[in-house]
């Protein structure tokens, strides 16, 4: 029904489910409709009965006021329905819903269609219902009715003139009767003067004798006062009457003529009836006339009615023709209106829009494609959604591998621009590695010199068109020396039919180091057995030489033999004490961990060195509130010894020497450390040594055994933590730097492979 | 808009109001224990001029109507109504000799003159209005009484005119009485 508002019929497809229908709104339509159908086909009946009634059909006569009513009340109700449609549709127009404007359209064409012939209709009808209804009447039938009826009054009243001198005569007579006789004598005179019924009463009306035709009847016929009145005032009464049988009846009253002026007075009453073919003539008359007249009086309101039904009739036509078209154009807009609702939800996105197929016409058959083109998009769009999801979930799952991998991987474009590269590159290489996202090799070298070596090596082999090599790149810095083992691949992507270029490394520096550490050891620990076994006896061998030959040597051979025995034995001294050296770089790690607070133990270091080299000024710079470390306080302290050893021989020859050591808390890669840096200022350390500083036998110094370093780093890393060395960068002599973990509320324990490949 | 729709029930009372104008007057309403029952009288004056006497003129039939209610007056509410009766005459013009018919309960008389039919026809008297048995438990009663013209028996054309014109709505007020027992 078109009262309803606009409710399409799209539907969402749960993929891949059917088709909805829309079956609620059907059923509403429908009965909106059967109901419409209904008050058209009550207001077209009650129409044809008020033209019924209208024409004084007697069966529908009692109907007319009400069927009026009635369609009065059917006509509001479609204005109203018209005006709801009216309403809904210039509210959809407005709000520009899709199918309004179209409806708006065929509403007015629809509307003009209907109305047009319709209202030339109504005009034609007009006319000729004026025309119609004044052409019943015309000046001549009027008179010849008239006429007629005057004829007939004529004809009645030469027979009433006739009836009254014979009921004279009949008075007269009876006038000569006496009042005994009269009963006895009544009858014949009814019978004489043709009368049907003659009665004789006194002047006030009491019955004296009467004669009645109709034996049937015994209850006379009296006039009524004003007749009466009119006798007793000497007048004679003639007149036609109905009477209750005798249908049409000459009424004639007359006073008997009384010689005896004393006399009461009488009066004589008859009734003369008419012939059957008198009276059926004279009732056809007065019928036709009475018709002509009551029609000549009631014309205009009969155009009234007439124009007032013609008007229901046109207004019934229009309305129920608009509210039709309302309907219709409602019913050809929807399947378009769908279409446009549907199109618009395809723009959007929504491929699953199922419109319900109107018919098997030609709109049915492009609704019917539409739905076939959305479920194919709808498939097409699902597929290239699922491949998109199953790519990001690659893509996802390659970035968590590359993302936890610990070699650092990076990938170049055709044009050696660095296109992605994962966490640990960054680390690697120690740059913000997003930064460089989208430079080319050469910009990152230019941006970080410290990688321009890598970078060399990198364009060498891509500009050679290696596809798949490997090389070992040394990187030096402030850092030290850093080992990179480099793989790298081209690959060719198909989807973008370029080649990049994978390159894969990893930062080797510490599992070289470490290997070199063990080779170090290893050969600390069979050095010390093969040599510390000999020495031993060698200097038993020496002192019993030297005590034995002592007397024995002759005066000038003694002093030699002095000389050269204490030199074997103190050589020997020295060997055992570098044999033990070895031998503490090569043991295994014993720990004796405790609670230790560096602060104090720095201040009790440096405070025998106070007393020792009162000449070198030894500044501490502690920071409070350190929290306590985890660590065996006698390697510590050893550490501590060896560090401010190798400071003051540094800076021997420095004047005045001077010695900084200072405390703070640092946090790097989610972890505490307590760092402790000490500043000489003498020589500094020498470019050539400082990447291998801390490997044994490193040394400047002329009677160093080159291990105090090493067991320095040593120490340090079996404590979890790092040792760096480098030159002052404000200033001459060198510094190094101590980070030792807070393990707050944990023992010690193996440091990560991460601090350990930053350790140098 | 709004005012529009009040307009036209606005148009309705005010043509409800002016049909209620009065072209039949109840001069006189009373009754009386009988015999048989409670009888009524009557005296209506018609004063039938303009359209309604033309149509008369014309050979339309005029039906007249005189309706009477028995209400049983009740302490604590309105009235029930006990009896509605309703009494119907029809007067009309017979051109041929010239007279005025009214037919009714009565049967069917004659006058040549309209007053005298008029005056027949506003004349009521000795109706049987309750009969013995009627009402018999009801002690407080009242009548109502009123004379109006019948539009709804006048010729279809006329009909739509007497509907909304207060000529042809002719209709006297509620006269009211009260009927006490004897």
């Amino acid at each position: 029904m078109a009262t309803v508002d606009h409710q399409t019929a799209i539907t969402r497809e749960a993929p891949p489910g059917p088709v909805a229908g829309a079956g609620g709104e059907g059923g509403a339509r429908r009965a909106m409709l059967a109901i419409g159908a209904l008050l058209f086909c009550f207001m077209l009946a009650s129409l044809l009965i008020l033209s019924k009634a209208l024409q004084n059909s007697a069966q529908f006569d009692q109907l007319y006021s009400g069927l009026l009513i009635f369609n009065a009340l059917g006509l509001l109700i479609l204005v109203a329905l018209i005006a709801v449609n009216l309403h809904s549709l210039l509210r959809q127009t407005r709000q520009k819903a899709a199918g309004a404007r179209l409806t708006v359209r065929l509403v007015a064409m629809f509307v003009i269609l209907a109305v047009t012939p319709v209202l030339i209709l109504y005009y034609f009808s007009l006319d000729f219902l004026h025309r119609g209804i004044d052409s019943w009447f015309d000046l001549r039938v009027e008179q010849a009715l008239d006429d007629s009826l005057n004829l007939s009054r004529l004809a009645l009243d030469g027979r009433m003139k006739e009836i009254l001198k014979q009921s004279e005569k009949i008075a007269e007579e009876i006038a000569m009767t006496d009042d005994a006789l009269i009963p006895l004598e009544i009858d014949r005179f009814r019978a004489r003067s043709g009368a049907g019924e003659l009665t004789v009463m006194g002047k006030q009306g009491a019955i004296i004798a009467s004669s009645s035709a109709d034996t049937e009847n015994f209850v006379p016929d009296s006039p009524d006062e004003t007749v009466l009145f009119q006798v007793q005032q000497g007048n004679s009464y003639i007149g036609l009457d109905t009477t209750k049988n005798a249908g049409l009846s000459i009424r004639v009253v007359v006073n008997v003529p009384e010689p005896d002026l004393n006399a009461g007075g009488r009066i004589i009453h008859a009734l003369y009836p008419v012939t059957q073919k008198v009276n059926e003539l004279a009732d056809s008359v007065q019928s036709a006339f009475v018709q002509y007249q009551e029609l000549s009086y009631l014309r205009e309101q009969l155009k009234l009615s007439f124009i007032l039904i013609l008007t229901m009739v046109l207004l019934f036509s229009i309305f129920s023709a608009v509210w039709a078209a309302f309907y219709s154009a409602r019913k050809l807009a929807a399947p378009i209106r769908d279409l446009a609702e549907g199109t618009k939800s395809v723009a959007k996105g929504d491929y699953h829009t199922r419109l319900l197929v109107p018919g098997n016409d030609e709109l049915g058959f492009l609704v019917a494609s539409f739905n076939d083109m959305t479920r194919k998009l709808a498939s097409a769009r699902d597929a290239a959604r699922q491949s998109q999801d199953e790519a990001e979930a690659q893509h996802k799952y390659l970035e968590a591998v590359l993302g936890r991998l610990s070699s650092g991987v990076l990938v170049l474009d055709s044009e050696k621009r660095l296109r992605t590269a994962n966490i640990s590159c960054g680390e690697i290489l120690g740059v913000e590695i997003n930064q460089l996202t989208g430079l080319s090799l050469s910009r990152i070298g230019q941006r970080h010199p410290r990688l321009e070596k890598l970078r060399q090596r990198f364009q060498a082999h891509l500009d050679a068109g290696d596809t798949d090599w490997g090389e070992q790149v040394a990187l030096f810095g402030a850092g030290g020396r850093q080992i990179l083992m480099c793989r790298g691949a081209s690959l060719v992507l198909a989807r973008e039919e370029v080649s990049v270029h994978v390159i894969v490394f990893d930062d080797i520096t510490a599992l070289l180091q470490g290997q070199r550490d063990a080779a170090w050891s290893e050969m600390a620990r069979r050095l010390a057995h093969e040599i510390k076994n000999p020495l031993t006896p060698i200097q038993l061998a020496a002192e019993r030489l030297q005590h034995k030959y002592h007397r024995a040597s002759p005066e000038d051979r003694e002093e030699m033999l002095h000389r050269l025995t204490t030199t074997i034995v103190n050589q020997v001294e020295t060997m055992k004490a570098m044999v033990n050296t070895f031998s503490e770089y090569a043991r295994p790690p014993v720990m004796a961990p405790e609670r230790v607070d560096l602060n104090l133990l720095i201040e009790e270091v440096a405070e025998l060195y106070k007393s020792a080299a009162p000449a070198v000024s030894i500044t501490l710079d502690l920071k409070q509130d350190l929290p306590p470390i985890t660590a065996d306080p006698r390697k510590l302290r050893q550490v501590f010894n060896n560090l401010l050893n190798n400071a003051l021989e540094a800076g021997r020859r420095a004047e005045p020497m001077a010695l900084s050591i200072a405390t703070s808390r640092v946090s790097e890669s989610a972890m505490d450390y307590i760092e402790t840096r000490i500043r000489d200022s003498g020589e500094g350390i020498s470019e050539d040594i400082i990447a291998t500083l801390f490997e044994p036998y490193v040394t400047t110094r002329r009677q160093g055994t080159g291990l105090g370093l090493a067991i320095v780093k040593k120490t340090v890393e079996e404590h979890g933590g790092q040792v760096l060395a480098n030159n002052n960068a404000d200033g001459p002599g060198a510094c190094l730097t101590i980070r030792l973990p807070v393990f707050e509320g944990r023992s010690v324990e193996r440091p990560e492979p991460a601090q350990r490949r930053n350790a140098v | 808009m709004r005012g529009r729709f009040l307009a036209l029930p606005a148009l309705f009372l005010w043509l409800c109001a002016d049909a209620a104008a009065e072209g039949l007057t109840v001069e006189r309403v009373s009754g009386r224990w009988a015999e048989t029952g409670y009888l009524l009288d009557a005296r209506v004056n018609f004063e039938l001029d303009g359209d309604v006497l033309e149509a008369l003129n014309h050979g339309v039939d005029l039906n007249i109507a005189f309706l009477v209610r028995v209400k049983a007056e009740r302490r604590w509410l309105w009235g029930r109504l006990g009896k509605r009766d309703a009494i119907n005459f029809k007067l009309g013009r017979r051109p041929l000799s010239n007279v005025y018919v009214v037919s009714g309960r009565a049967g069917r008389r004659q006058f040549d003159d309209l007053g005298n039919a008029l005056k027949y026809l506003g004349t009521i008297d000795n109706y049987l209005l309750l009969d013995n048995a009627e009402l018999n438990n009801e002690q407080h009663l009242t009548g109502l009484f009123r004379a109006r013209l019948n539009v709804d028996n006048l010729p279809p054309p006329l009909r739509p005119v007497s509907f909304i014109s207060n000529k042809w709505q002719l209709s006297s007020p509620w006269r009211q009485w009260t009927i006490r027992r004897p």
